[in-house]
């Protein structure tokens, strides 16, 4: 295998596995993940529920399909998307609230301070375009 | 793009019709307290959940302490639980725990989430007799039974 699909193999799996654990911890308890959405102050209140609901399955099936390596192209972008969703949000609560446990992959606080969420945040964003740009460059969808 | 947005999006709104935990689409002005608890005892990793109720019942290191009435506690209980009775509270029930080393992985709970009789117990244990490690089962007896869960009868 040439070095940049190894390396599009390796990103897939990477943020394909980031955001399989972060849907998965949240799905079990919706209620749970819509008073973390709640605690940031960055959405219209209408909108808390139906996020809290949708989103951590989102999460989910990008994962699964980066993994799996269906669908790549628009799951990368998803996940981009998503990503600058996630920085938004975590700077609005930053900047209301100063730094606090973002709640990122549900219960117990696995996913750190908000601060140190916002670094894996831009990581993940890099991770991200360097993808898209490899399958970009080898004309794959 | 949309494609996997709304795949995800269906499969969301597919579980919490079908799942026992499922929310309302509309966002209430203000949680309920209850949800407000939970999700307290959820940051600061306080929160139980069935499953590990399940789990502590086959390792033996962790004390399940129940917060109900002792009339309730006696009509059945979580095997093993003990009982301290927050409505029928006395600083003497403190000795039922006196045999215990304070590094005790201790889990309260009671009837279930209208009842805040286990987060009670739980400050009271940590911050009064020094157990160093105090968590909630916030579900409770409610949740326990809901799931079939093994039970005692009887005094301790």
């Amino acid at each position: 295998m040439a070095r940049p699909a190894i390396y599009a193999v390796l990103l897939r799996l990477v943020l394909g596995g980031v955001f399989l654990w972060a849907g998965a911890t949240k799905i079990p308890d919706p209620a749970l993940f819509a008073q973390t959405i709640r605690s940031y102050e960055a959405l219209p209140l209408p909108v808390v529920h139906p996020a809290a609901i949708a989103l951590p399955w989102v999460e989910a099936l990008v994962g699964l399909l980066l993994i799996a390596g269906v669908w790549v192209r628009s799951s990368a972008w998803v996940a981009l998307l998503l990503l600058f969703a996630f920085v938004a949000a975590l700077s609005v609560g930053i900047y209301i609230k100063g730094n606090f446990d973002c709640g990122c992959f549900g219960p117990g606080g696995a996913g750190g301070s908000a601060v140190s969420a916002l670094v894996k945040d831009a990581v993940l964003i890099g991770c991200a375009i360097l993808l898209l740009r490899l399958r970009q460059a080898s004309g794959a969808k | 793009m949309a494609g996997v947005f709304l795949a995800g999006t269906g499969l969301g709104l597919a579980y919490n019709a079908v799942s026992g935990n499922g929310i309302s689409l509309r966002t209430p002005e203000r949680a309920p307290y209850a949800e407000q608890v939970r999700w307290r005892l959820h940051r600061e990793g306080q929160l139980v959940t069935l499953a590990e109720v399940r789990a502590v019942l086959e390792d033996g290191r962790t004390v399940l302490v129940d917060a109900r009435a002792s009339s309730a506690y006696a009509s059945g209980h979580i095997p093993g639980a003990l009982n301290i009775p927050v409505s029928e509270f006395h600083p003497d029930m403190a000795d039922r725990l006196a045999h215990l080393p304070r590094s005790t992985p201790v889990i309260t709970y009671c009837t279930g989430e209208a009842c805040q009789s286990s987060v009670g117990l739980a400050d009271w244990l940590r911050e009064d007799l020094g157990f160093e490690n105090v968590r909630v089962f916030y579900g409770g007896w409610a949740a326990w039974i809901g799931a079939d869960g093994p039970l005692d009868t009887g005094d301790e």
